[in-house]
């Protein structure tokens, strides 16, 4: 159904239930039937707050499917989609990013926005999946734990891609086990591209305002191992 | 629920939930329709919480509601204690209206 046909129904049931209320408490002086009109009114207000916000978006899976194939397209023209990426902290980059350059050394300071040339090579630096969750979700807290959190609430409940989400500490490691995760969305990318990764390095990063880099990325099951390591 | 929106779901679940709380309270024989609101409020808020989070748009919108049932639900509050302890003062307001 389109939000434009739910205003609709919601300004209808409002004045349906608001016309009905006042009759029946005031003319009639029922307050049972009075009572149903109140239960109608709360929810035509709600009803009609909630359409007019457009919060009925398509399918999260096809969306993200069109949105890994456009990344992977791009990175795979500059020859950076096989190289494990560097995850930024918004107070090193700006934003929360991944950093991706054929050359090992730290990211030069002041980096542009997307692309740039970096160490006899191309480098890229983008505002990933996780990136816009982190704006949109109102940002993550400090620690690992609140890392957890995030990533449940943003690929557990909000995407629903997931069953679960596990973070631990391994010594400088970081390990990530991403329970029942949506094969639709994967289907063997390489790091950068693979949707886990984008949502799960921005967060840890912004966690723990350091940069994390991606060790390792394997698959064990109905579960993603993802292997971090801060820098 | 896979493929339902979340919005969706919450609509729905409070739809079902206000129906609930009247169809109960009215075999039970509630005449007070504070009790009624409060109740709906209550359910509100807790779906609210249940289904969270929502998209910006859909929370920034839904924030309004919080706040207006947030203020019915401390008059009706307000209304109930005042009723305990100084009932004559709300009588005398009541007779004023």
């Amino acid at each position: 159904m389109r939000p434009g046909t739910l205003k609709w129904m919601g300004l209808a049931l409002f004045a349906v239930s608001i016309s009905s209320f006042l009759t029946s408490y005031f003319i009639i002086g029922y307050v049972q039937l009075s009572a149903v009109f109140a239960g109608w009114l709360l929810l035509s207000i709600v009803l009609l707050l909630v359409s007019t916000a457009g919060g009925y978006a398509a399918n999260p899976v096809s969306l993200i499917q069109s949105y890994r194939h456009l990344v992977r397209q791009v990175l795979e023209e500059v020859g950076l989609h096989d190289i494990n990426p560097l995850f930024l902290p918004s107070r090193i980059s700006g934003f929360p990013s991944m950093y991706l350059s054929l050359d090992s050394g730290e990211p030069p300071e002041n980096l542009p926005r997307r692309f740039f040339i970096f160490g006899g090579g191309l480098g890229v630096r983008l505002e990933t999946l996780g990136s816009y969750l982190i704006s949109e979700l109102g940002g993550v807290g400090e620690g690992l734990s609140s890392a957890e959190a995030f990533l449940r609430s943003s690929l557990q409940s909000y995407l629903e891609l997931v069953r679960g989400v596990e973070v631990t500490e391994a010594g400088d490691d970081i390990l990530v086990k991403v329970s029942g995760f949506n094969r639709e969305v994967v289907d063997n990318d390489p790091p950068p591209v693979n949707i886990y990764v984008q949502v799960t390095g921005p967060v840890l990063a912004e966690s723990l305002d350091k940069p994390v880099y991606l060790r390792e990325l394997s698959q064990s099951g109905k579960h993603l191992l993802l292997s971090f390591t801060t820098v | 629920m896979d493929g339902v929106p979340r919005t969706s779901v919450f609509i729905i679940s409070l739809a079902t939930a206000i129906a609930s709380i009247s169809t109960i309270l009215i075999v039970l024989g509630e005449l007070r329709l504070d009790v009624y609101i409060s109740l709906y409020i209550l359910a509100y808020y807790v779906l609210r919480a249940l289904f969270s989070p929502f998209p910006r748009a859909v929370d920034r919108r839904l924030r309004v509601s919080d706040v207006l049932f947030f203020i019915i639900f401390s008059v009706i509050v307000a209304y109930r204690v005042l009723l305990i302890i100084a009932p004559e003062v709300l009588m005398e307001w009541l007779a004023g209206v």
